[in-house]
């Protein structure tokens, strides 16, 4: 229940600070994608369930508010999320370049669905440019953001599991 | 390891139904549109509240720091400015004067003026879209406010977007540079119409797509666009940018340019909302505007009342009335291509 609860929160702040905030701090015009990180985290650190669970909230979220329907967003973070738990087997708690490298195949791939659902099937085909412009630059940008923010993931993850293991 | 998984549902069925969720909120989203307004109205009494105030705070900080990198060139500046102020305020008691005259003149001609004041309010964008794929973004002002789907939206002199969805306390607004927009345009002072398209690539560079000119109309570089007469979601005669660049397109039929649009995007915080909708506007053959005359109406009857003598109150009614008739039912079909289709604003895709 804790767990739930806090895992919510972690949810509205990212998406509330992605929406608000991070505006503020866009390099070449792009933003870190918060949410993806935090799927990933939970993907990694608890296993598929959680990951898709928290995937599919965080993209019913992103379809709510800025999609013209629902659906698309929540099943992209959850596919990702649930692929991401099937790593939760060779994670650790100090590794950091398993979550790098995870992050970064997420973000291309997520950005690459993007693509192709909302642009290649209305017949925009400058691939080269969106890659160049908007994937690699979020790509690199959210490697970055995860450094810090994957860190803090972590030790939330385990003050949960303490928590969990005192009860 | 996997403990926590084992007393439960595998892991794989959660996701096979939460996929079938996903197909199923699509499918229905899609068909059933106004079902699923409860889920938003109750998502975002609670998380727009929220985004309004995490947006002031961040606003504030962030308007701090640049305040404090510009203030230096703020104050050159400043002594510039006032020096200019000094030679404008002259030349403004001439074009004050001039104007005076101009409406002397116009009222001699019974000329109606050629702007129209539109009810505007002013509304905060609070929340950009979370990706960087659209340009999307939500203002603090919504039914509440008398915000509806298809009002139009204005920021820095220029048209900015159009309202694509209303909460009670919020609005979503597309912009002209988001990839699904499309506006009909005209080139300011000339009948050549054309018609404006976002595109992520180009605006990345600074500019919009204007395609559909035809190939035997001149257009100078330079030469302002205002949204045309023939659009029925986008009101006329709103600057959108500035022409650069035309060329040929390679069907030899029609031509293409580039267009700068006056409003940034990269900062917006305060947006005008128009209240009147296209659909209720209308001109007649005179060029006079009917959409001021359901409010003038009234106001009309009312003071010719007053006068009594020298005006025939019932042929006044009549008109009111049929004013009245003109203008409802073109707005009821507004609001249906509104909600239906939510993609192409205007000009079919």
């Amino acid at each position: 229940m804790k767990r739930c609860i806090t895992i919510a929160i972690i949810i509205i702040i990212c998406f509330l600070c992605q929406s608000t905030v991070f505006h503020f701090l866009e390099l070449s015009g792009v933003v870190p994608n918060l949410l993806l990180i935090v799927t990933m985290s939970f993907g990694l650190m608890r296993g598929r369930k959680e990951g898709l669970l928290v995937g599919f909230f965080s993209g019913l979220l992103i379809d709510i508010f800025f999609g013209t329907v629902l659906g698309p967003f929540a099943f992209i973070y959850m596919t990702l999320g649930y692929v991401n738990g099937f790593f939760h087997r060779i994670y650790y708690v100090e590794d950091v370049l398993l979550p790098m490298f995870m992050i970064s195949l997420n973000d291309f791939v997520y950005n690459i669905m993007v693509y192709v659902v909302f642009f290649l099937l209305r017949n925009r085909l400058q691939f080269k440019e969106y890659l160049l412009r908007i994937i690699l630059p979020e790509m690199i940008y959210t490697i970055l953001i995860t450094l810090f923010f994957y860190k803090i993931l972590v030790r939330i993850n385990l003050r949960l599991k303490k928590v969990k293991e005192a009860e | 390891m996997d403990f926590h998984d084992k007393k439960v549902i595998p892991p794989k069925y959660i996701y096979l139904f939460l996929v079938c969720i996903c197909f199923i909120l699509l499918f229905f989203s899609v068909i059933l549109e106004s079902r699923f307004s409860f889920l938003k109205t109750v998502t975002s009494a609670v998380i727009t509240p929220m985004q309004s105030g995490i947006n002031e705070v961040g606003t504030t900080v962030y308007n701090r720091v640049t305040n404090q990198k510009e203030k230096a060139a703020l104050l050159a500046e400043n002594k510039e400015l006032q020096a200019k102020l000094d030679e404008v305020s002259a030349q403004i008691e001439v074009y004050e004067q001039e104007s005076f005259e101009l409406k002397r003149l116009q009222n001699l001609l019974d000329l109606k003026e050629q702007y129209v004041d539109y009810n505007t309010i002013g509304a905060r964008v609070i929340a950009t879209d979370s990706s960087n794929w659209f340009y999307i973004f939500i203002i603090d002002k919504g039914k509440n406010d008398g915000v509806q789907v298809g009002c139009n939206i204005l920021a820095d002199g220029g048209l900015a977007g159009i309202v694509t969805e209303v909460g009670n306390d919020y609005a979503k607004v597309r912009s002209i540079i988001d990839d699904n927009s499309q506006v009909s345009a005209n080139v300011s002072g000339t009948e050549t119409l054309c018609t404006i398209s976002g595109d992520l690539s180009a605006i990345r560079d600074g500019y919009i797509n204007v395609g559909y000119i035809d190939k035997l109309a001149t257009v100078e570089e330079g030469s302002e666009l205002v949204t045309s007469h023939v659009s029925n979601k986008f009101l006329p005669g709103i600057l959108i940018g500035y022409i650069t660049e035309v060329s040929m397109d390679s069907n030899n039929l029609t031509q293409s340019a580039k267009c700068i649009p006056v409003v940034d995007f990269h900062n917006l915080q305060e947006v005008l909302v128009v209240l009147d909708l296209k659909a209720h506007y209308k001109t007649d053959s005179l060029n006079k505007n009917i959409y001021d005359n359901i409010t003038d109406a009234e106001e009309e009857d009312s003071t010719s009342e007053e006068e009594a003598d020298s005006v025939e109150p019932p042929k006044d009614e009549l008109s009111g009335e049929d004013i009245i008739d003109d203008i409802s039912e073109p707005s009821q079909d507004g609001m249906e291509n509104g909600s239906s289709h939510d993609n192409d604003t205007d000009v079919g895709n």
